[in-house]
């Protein structure tokens, strides 16, 4: 067998152990190799950003344990921003694994202490609703009606300050789908964000985050945060570097090494081909 | 059971339920008709809870089954009903919000998930390395626009070719969108028919 036919069909563990050394290695001794912001991060960010801070959200957090690892990153960053702005905000869940990784992104972040010490007056957290888009559409429609008028905690939600007046989806002023579970998302717009036409801001896997592109050309969702470049570029907005830009020297060295192993395998295969070469 | 029962009653209430929430969702309705539609999107949140229970009833009649027969596999079966059991029973017992049932979630499921997500990454590198050979005209164009996208994609890659987001910002809201908003009119359009047969008691597969 020649070199070239070595290198073509070279072992899937050679390709694994070069990229764990590439995945390791500038996690345990970051570069700090430059990130650039995609413009539809500048919209996110700003967007928030230009709230008034007697915004009512819709905190859709429907996270999930398989994908948590990539849009967990952007999910722990707007929660942060959105208690930094100090919005009122109702989270909420259609996923059933949303409640325990929601009070862990609060725990993670420092901000578990302020949601109870508000709890009720800012912020209220509705659980688990099934169903996910009849769940979605549900809560669009009635909230009491949906969570059968009691809060996570066993409140009743007419109890909760926060609650007075707030019922469907027409009552919120902005939707934030701070989601794990990407797909989730579309649900929200469907069901709240086009029926009340307010806007909604997701956070898709960047596996999928181009099949969102239409909904933004069509203006039926405001903006995306994409995967953990975008979650990235938001913590650098935010000037508040964490996990995420961390994370970004690996994902460039992936990236590198992905492009050198398909360009390198298709001119192997290329002089294979016309020039001869065995 | 009689045809009636079987067939005629559940697609009556299909039909009837899909006519009440699309004449709601269409048009300006009074609130008293809100109260009714909201009603029956309670029913769902109500269905879909308990379609979680009739899971996990199917998942022991299907896997219960092979461990009694030892089949191929059992072992794995058992450990699936071990596990749902011990789930259903702490969870019964302590409550979602106990430390034992929060232990059993994040040592039991959530690592295993992310590590088993992780993986597929790697997976996917060496895939996309087999894959991406150019040996016919479609592959070139595939592996031209991936490369692009891709390059883009990187952290660093428009700081090193600062025509790439360019590029990418076209074949993402030219080329991408077209064919996205293709497939979702299809596949709405599909949606659609599929759900015309069903009420019209064509199609039966959402009913079995």
């Amino acid at each position: 067998m020649s070199l070239s036919d070595k290198l073509l069909n070279i072992q899937e563990k050679y390709i694994y152990i070069v990229l764990a050394v590439l995945l390791i290695f500038p996690l345990l001794k970051p570069l700090g190799l430059p990130i650039t912001i995609e413009d539809i991060t500048y919209t996110y960010y700003e967007g928030i950003e230009a709230l008034p801070s007697d915004t009512l959200i819709l905190a859709p957090h429907d996270a999930s344990t398989g994908t948590e690892m990539e849009i967990g990153l952007s999910s722990h960053i707007v929660i942060k921003h959105l208690f930094r702005k100090g919005f009122d905000i109702v989270f909420c869940t259609i996923c059933a694994s949303g409640p325990p990784i929601f009070f862990e992104t609060l725990k993670a972040e420092g901000l578990y202490e302020q949601f109870m010490d508000d709890y009720g007056t800012k912020y209220v957290y509705l659980d688990f609703i099934a169903g996910e888009e009849a769940g979605a559409a549900s809560i669009a429609a009635s909230i009491r009606v949906a969570t059968g008028g009691k809060d996570y905690f066993g409140n009743d939600l007419d109890s909760l300050p926060l609650m007075q007046g707030v019922d469907s989806g027409g009552d919120f002023d902005v939707v934030v789908a701070t989601d794990e579970h990407s797909l989730l998302s579309v649900m929200w717009m469907n069901q709240v964000a086009i029926p009340y036409d307010i806007p909604i801001y997701c956070n898709p896997l960047a596996a999928v985050g181009s099949t969102f592109w239409p909904y933004i050309d069509a203006g039926q969702m405001t903006a995306m945060l994409i995967g953990a470049k975008g979650a990235a570029g938001y913590e650098i907005l935010m000037n508040d570097p964490g996990p995420a830009a961390a994370n970004m020297d690996a994902q460039t060295f992936v990236h590198v090494y992905l492009l050198i192993l398909v360009l390198g395998a298709n001119v192997l295969l290329g002089i294979k081909k016309y020039g001869g070469v065995e | 059971m009689s045809v009636t029962l079987k067939k005629h009653v559940p697609i009556g209430i299909m039909l009837i339920l899909t006519i009440v929430l699309m004449v709601e969702y269409f048009f300006v309705v009074p609130d008293s008709y809100i109260v009714v539609t909201n009603e029956a999107k309670s029913f769902t949140v109500v269905i879909a809870a308990f379609a979680m229970a009739l899971g996990a009833f199917n998942i022991l009649q299907m896997h219960g089954k092979k461990v009694v027969e030892k089949k191929s596999g059992w072992k794995y079966s058992a450990w699936i009903i071990t596990v749902m059991v011990i789930f259903i029973v702490v969870g019964l017992v302590g409550g979602s919000k106990s430390y034992w049932f929060v232990w059993l979630w994040e040592c039991l499921l959530r690592q295993p998930d992310a590590t088993s997500y992780s993986l597929i990454g790697f997976v996917a590198i060496y895939s996309i390395y087999m894959a991406f050979r150019i040996d016919s005209r479609e592959i070139l164009y595939f592996t031209c626009i991936w490369v692009i996208s891709f390059a883009a994609n990187a952290p660093i890659g428009p700081l090193v070719f600062p025509w790439l987001p360019g590029v990418q910002g076209w074949l993402k809201m030219v080329p991408n969108s077209a064919a996205t908003r293709g497939f979702y009119i299809a596949t709405a359009l599909s949606a659609i028919v599929i759900g015309i047969r069903t009420l019209i008691g064509r199609t039966r597969a959402g009913m079995e």
